[in-house]
């Protein structure tokens, strides 16, 4: 179930990405190229989740599968810093 | 259109034809002169501004039928020509808006085109045309 | 759970409080319902930190915990359904 829960999780970070992505490839905001980072960070912070239930039971990867989301997050928070169009 | 637009009307223009400053300013540009055909190397030294930028823009407005292009060989001119009346009224009530109410059109454009505006439309499934059915 | 990790999540947790803040700036330039959904998700993301280093779950296969993280990715899919359905 928790693995369900997760891959939905995953799956939703992964279709934000793409259409922050793509709308960045149509109007070349920047705010919106560091937002789909900051969800691609979250999707991998979700499948890794799942991989460290799944894959390496005994390995705790806990430190490895937040470092994505830290840098999602920041990459955002300098987006946001950064932009002169808001 | 001879009445002033409504805050919706006005941004849903803007939102469709001028998603951006330097799309205005090309469009104002054209206008002044129907009859002159334009280089985007040309524009971009009326309006002091990047060739690139205004390639890009002319192309848009291009395409929104509101200017003629013509590739006669060497590089793509530009025309104030809008394809039929309706697009020639929705040019004249933004460039009236303008000209009575420049910083309502000004702030207009730099709504839609700003990033938390296109972050939100990124997430409409469909393209904007579309939705207009 | 080590203080490396305990530690990690805390940054993280403060980095989805900052998106949160972040996103009210949005919110107030443009007054689009979506940003109302993504500022409470990411709250949401924020607090299920909070609540795995309060419990000390490194492993967040916990029923109650990892379902506060479904809720904010539900806001989000919410936020997507309410953008498009209001044509």
């Amino acid at each position: 179930m928790a693995d369900v829960v997760f891959g939905l999780c995953a799956l939703t970070s992964l279709v934000c990405a793409f259409l922050l992505w793509r709308g960045y490839r149509r109007s070349r905001a920047r705010l919106l190229f560091w937002s789909s980072l900051c969800f691609t960070g979250l999707f991998l912070n979700n499948v890794m989740l799942i991989v460290d239930l799944r894959v390496f039971p005994d390995v705790d990867l806990a430190v490895w599968r937040t470092l994505p989301a830290i840098i999602g997050v920041a990459l955002f928070l300098y987006g946001m810093a950064t932009d002169k169009s808001i | 259109m001879t009445e002033s637009l409504r805050p919706t009307e006005l941004r849903d223009l803007v939102a469709r034809y001028v998603p951006s400053m330097l799309h205005l300013d090309l469009l104002l540009l054209l206008r002044r002169d129907e009859m002159r055909s334009w280089t985007a190397d040309a524009a971009a030294r009326a309006l002091q501004t990047e060739t690139r930028a205004c390639g890009a823009a002319l192309d848009d407005i291009g395409m929104m039928q509101l200017a003629l292009r013509e590739d006669s060989g060497g590089e793509p001119t530009y025309r104030f020509q809008p394809a039929n009346p309706d697009l020639a009224a929705i040019v004249t009530s933004l460039v009236t808006v303008y000209e009575r109410h420049p910083v309502t059109l000004i702030r207009a454009v730099y709504e839609s085109s700003s990033g938390a505006r296109r972050f939100a439309d990124a997430f409409r499934l469909r393209n904007k045309e579309d939705s207009h059915g | 759970m080590s203080p490396l990790v305990a530690f990690a999540y805390g940054v993280l947790a403060m980095g989805y409080v900052a998106v949160a803040l972040s996103l009210i700036r949005l919110w107030r330039a443009t007054r689009d319902r979506l940003f109302a959904y993504f500022i409470f998700a990411f709250a949401l993301l924020a607090a299920e930190r909070v609540a795995a280093v309060l419990t000390l779950r490194v492993l967040e296969d916990v029923t109650w915990l990892y379902l506060i993280r479904l809720s904010a990715f539900v806001l989000i899919v919410a936020a997507i359904v309410d953008k498009n359905r209001r044509a």
